[in-house]
């Protein structure tokens, strides 16, 4: 499958650009190198059998001052799992949509922009879908402090000594 | 249960008695309302059901806040929970219970540390009862809703009223989560 696949793909692309790798399992990973290059290796694939968009995620890789996103592609016709994966700038956090290509993208990428803070330009809808009225850093990035936030937050001593009297009923 | 049962004079009534009389009936027929907002749903089921079977203490479901008397809070509170929590507690009529179940909703559990999910529940809205447990099974539960019965039987079950009394303190803590105006780290 792994040599089918890099058939597939050095045909059409230059080796320097996607390094194809095999994961632990049966799936196959895919690092794109070029940014630009992303939307034609995607739509290269659907052409081609992985018609399926199962998901989209994002890692911070906070060491390398990279975001990785990560595009969860299967075929049903092949039966194969395909991570097809990029590094983008943290500082600058933007990125192209691909809601052109999958619709269903669009929730995904609203998702990630909630959590991580990732702008993906030409999405329609980037408002927040499941925080709630949320304020300050994106929750997942590595340098949130979710420790501290929850002791600001919700461990408050001070709340629990202003008023003697909750314990007292006539 | 004759021992058990409510025994009472002219001079108890005359004393304020009458309300002996309807906490006693009303510990026996309890109509529970529960938030499954975590795990601990999972343990509902056979408690409610022939194994350990809640009915026969006059425990039943009810589908809407406004008939029910007993809430049950059964796991993590999220802040998008709380919310909903307050707006069914708030709907229920008065008197009304609130137990809530294992460690997560007496201090977070093992989410406290957790950016989502709120810390001590009993901040936000008076609880009677906390059963502790990770998540507590059927016998604890059934175990807690005694004990609950036999202090509201004593006229000891007073959340609601302290809720109506401190209702200030607790709207304050409540909006200080959900109405936030100002990040809380200034990262």
């Amino acid at each position: 499958m792994l040599d089918k696949l890099k058939k597939l793909f050095y045909s059409h692309f230059d080796e320097s650009e996607i390094k194809i790798q095999k994961n632990v399992d049966k799936s196959i990973k895919c690092y794109v190198k070029t940014e630009d290059k992303l939307l034609n290796v995607l739509i290269f694939l659907k052409k081609n059998g992985y018609n399926h968009l199962s998901d989209i995620t994002a890692i911070d890789r906070i060491k390398d001052d990279k975001f990785e996103l990560i595009y969860n592609i299967f075929s049903y016709e092949k039966k194969q799992r395909l991570f097809i994966i990029i590094k983008i700038d943290r500082k600058k956090s933007e990125f192209i949509t691909i809601e052109d290509i999958w619709h269903q993208a669009q929730a995904y990428e609203q998702i990630i922009h909630e959590f991580f803070g990732i702008v993906f330009k030409g999405n329609p809808d980037l408002s927040g879908l499941i925080l709630h009225n949320w304020l300050d850093l994106p929750p997942l990035r590595k340098d949130f402090d979710t420790e501290a936030y929850s002791r600001k937050a919700y461990i408050v001593d001070e709340m629990q000594t202003s008023c003697p009297e909750v314990n007292k009923v006539d | 249960m004759t021992d058990e049962m409510l025994t009472l004079s002219t001079e108890d009534v005359k004393n304020d008695g009458f309300h002996k009389v309807v906490n006693w009936f009303r510990s026996k027929s309890m109509w529970m309302l529960y938030y499954c907002t975590g795990c601990g749903a999972i343990e509902l089921p056979p408690t409610m059901t022939s194994r350990f079977d809640m009915g026969r203490f006059g425990m039943g479901p009810m589908a809407t806040p406004r008939q029910a008397d007993l809430l049950l809070i059964t796991g993590y509170v999220s802040v998008k929970t709380l919310k909903r929590i307050v707006r069914s507690y708030e709907q229920m009529p008065t008197p009304k219970y609130v137990v809530g179940f294992g460690a997560c909703a007496i201090n977070g559990g093992i989410y406290w540390d957790s950016y989502a999910v709120i810390n001590k529940l009993e901040r936000f809205i008076p609880i009677d009862m906390f059963i502790s447990g990770c998540m507590p099974r059927p016998q604890s539960i059934l175990d807690t809703f005694q004990k609950l019965f036999k202090k509201i039987q004593k006229g000891e079950a007073l959340g609601w009223k302290k809720y109506e009394k401190n209702y200030e303190w607790y709207k304050k803590n409540q909006d200080s989560v959900l109405k936030r105006t100002e990040p809380v780290l200034n990262q």
